[in-house]
């Protein structure tokens, strides 16, 4: 698996189960996500017909305010609830009845809908930008932030013919901090050496934060700078327009964070799985360094003892080989 | 005293090296610091029971006790360079090996020291590994009169050898599979852009 998934896995089941099982029941699943997102479906007290899908995301109020609530009810529509359960940033309802007598199409949708919040919210600015850069239309604000994690913001920056996004990226474990620098590094070589990517987002990595910021630095908090340094994608039409595209762009860019930590984490386990069969084999040459004890009795898997003569740490043929039980000697 | 002995092996050492030696281009460039380590150490590797002279019914390593000047011999450095190099200190019951491991950068110096800890935390497997190692070096071996009582000395020599010669062919291997997959997976994201 080398692309995360859009949507969470468990929501997606969850919910699939509830509309496919012949007889109903009550389910109350919590689940978590990337960058502390929670979710949970719960189905409703009186009728399990009803499922709540109630989602917990950071930066919720952050995006909202910058996109406006129009976009809440434009994205979920009718399955919105009007006020989250307490604890969460929004709810969904799903009528199962319902669902189970719409199309396919619609039910897939819903399922979509209903498991991809955490990137459809933090991506919010990214839908808002990259649906207007397709459409020729203006967009409200130079600048969107989303604070994804704590201290590691996105900003997206729309332009005339591209969108930018840049990402501060940290990484609190040294180890993975080192590797992260890597790949990010990779990424920008691989972007400029290799031909067939030539159509690709332009793509740029910088210790000090980028030129498209620099009209906002005053209200940002970013001359700090970030560890792992600031990385750009700028997007242009190109890359947004066909069927399904724009999705696949709002979950590709959005995510980029957790795809490089994922990578990371798959490269310390297979770094691990080396150094234990390294230290292994290390291990073998030094047990080699001991010699084998000499006339003690062994056992072989039959169950017969014997004991080895000779010299040498070179296996010698079985010297003498006494049997200690009469009744495997008559066998 | 060592440096002398470590240029006159006898014929019998020389014949115990030959089959540790490995092929490669790799091998052959490393081969005399290999050499050297492994001369030095047989020769420095001559050592006999002696209890402490301070404690009654004590027995410990001098080169660790460090009780008495007279117990401990010269210390001494092979350098392949700066910053590779196999520090041999031997006293009369006792000796201690330290290796400094190549790290050209910051990638590589996470490695090794990714290795060297978990090398680390197999101490009690390894008998003749040091918890820590010694200031200014990455990995250090204890061997005392106890160990080469209980193990074949050239079997002992053959291991830390051949720990120089692979740990840095690990590590620039695992820096090599951590770049080609980083390039792997910049390439793989990229081209979900390109159509």
């Amino acid at each position: 698996m080398i692309h995360l998934d859009a949507g969470n896995r468990i929501v997606a089941e969850t919910i699939t189960s509830q509309l496919s099982s012949e007889t109903r029941y009550a389910v109350d699943v919590t689940a978590a996500d990337h960058n502390d997102v929670l979710y949970k479906v719960a189905s409703d007290m009186g009728s399990t017909h009803l499922v709540l899908v109630s989602v917990f995301v950071p930066c919720f109020a952050e995006v909202i305010e910058q996109v406006g609530p129009g976009y809440l009810a434009s994205r979920y529509g009718e399955l919105l609830r009007p006020t989250a359960e307490c604890g969460f940033s929004l709810s969904l309802l799903l009528d199962l009845d319902a669902l189970a007598a719409a199309t396919e199409a619609r039910r897939a949708e819903v399922i979509t809908l209903a498991s991809c919040v955490r990137r459809d919210i933090e991506g919010a600015a990214l839908w808002v930008c990259f649906g207007a850069l397709l459409h020729r239309t203006p967009v409200a604000r130079p600048l969107f932030v989303a604070h994804v994690r704590p201290g590691e913001p996105m900003f997206v920056v729309p332009a005339a013919d591209r969108v930018v996004v840049i990402f501060a990226l940290a990484f609190t474990d040294p180890t993975e901090l080192a590797l992260a620098s890597i790949f990010l590094q990779e990424l920008e070589v691989v972007r400029r050496t290799e031909r067939s990517l030539a159509t690709a987002p332009l793509v740029s990595l910088s210790p000090r934060p980028p030129m498209e910021l620099e009209p906002f630095a005053q209200q940002l908090d970013v001359a700090a700078g970030a560890p792992l340094g600031f990385l750009s994608f700028a997007l242009s039409v190109r890359h947004l327009e066909g069927p399904g595209r724009l999705e696949k762009a709002v979950g590709m860019v959005g995510s980029y964070r957790s795809y490089v930590l994922y990578h990371v984490k798959c490269t310390k386990s297979n770094m691990h799985s080396r150094m234990r069969a390294r230290v292994n084999g290390w291990l073998q040459v030094l047990n080699r360094a001991v010699p084998d004890r000499h006339g003690v009795e062994r056992k072989t898997i039959g169950g017969r003892t014997f004991k080895r003569t000779g010299t040498g740490s070179m296996p010698v043929a079985v010297g003498s080989l006494s049997l200690s039980d009469a009744g495997q000697l008559a066998a | 005293m060592f440096a002398s002995s470590a240029q006159d092996p006898s014929a019998s050492e020389r014949s115990s090296v030959a089959p540790a030696a490995t092929a490669g281009a790799k091998a052959h460039v490393l081969q005399p610091y290999l050499d050297c380590i492994r001369h030095s150490l047989t020769a420095a590797l001559c050592v006999q029971n002696f209890a402490s002279q301070i404690v009654e019914r004590h027995n410990k390593p001098e080169i660790e006790a460090r009780a008495n000047e007279e117990l401990l011999l010269n210390p001494l450095v092979i350098c392949r360079s700066e910053d590779e190099a196999c520090m041999i200190e031997p006293s009369v019951n006792s000796v201690r090996v330290s290796l400094r491991i190549k790290q050209a950068d910051s990638t590589e110096e996470i490695l090794a020291q990714k290795f060297v800890r978990f090398l680390m935390q197999r101490a009690d497997n390894f008998i003749v590994l040091r918890r820590k190692a010694v200031e200014g070096y990455d990995i250090s071996f204890l061997i005392t009169n106890f160990h080469l009582e209980q193990m074949y000395k050239h079997k002992l020599i053959d291991f830390i050898v051949q720990l120089v010669e692979e740990i840095n062919k690990e590590i620039s291997a695992m820096k090599l599979n951590v770049n080609t997959r980083a390039r792997l997976i910049g390439q793989e994201f990229l081209k979900e852009f390109v159509f």
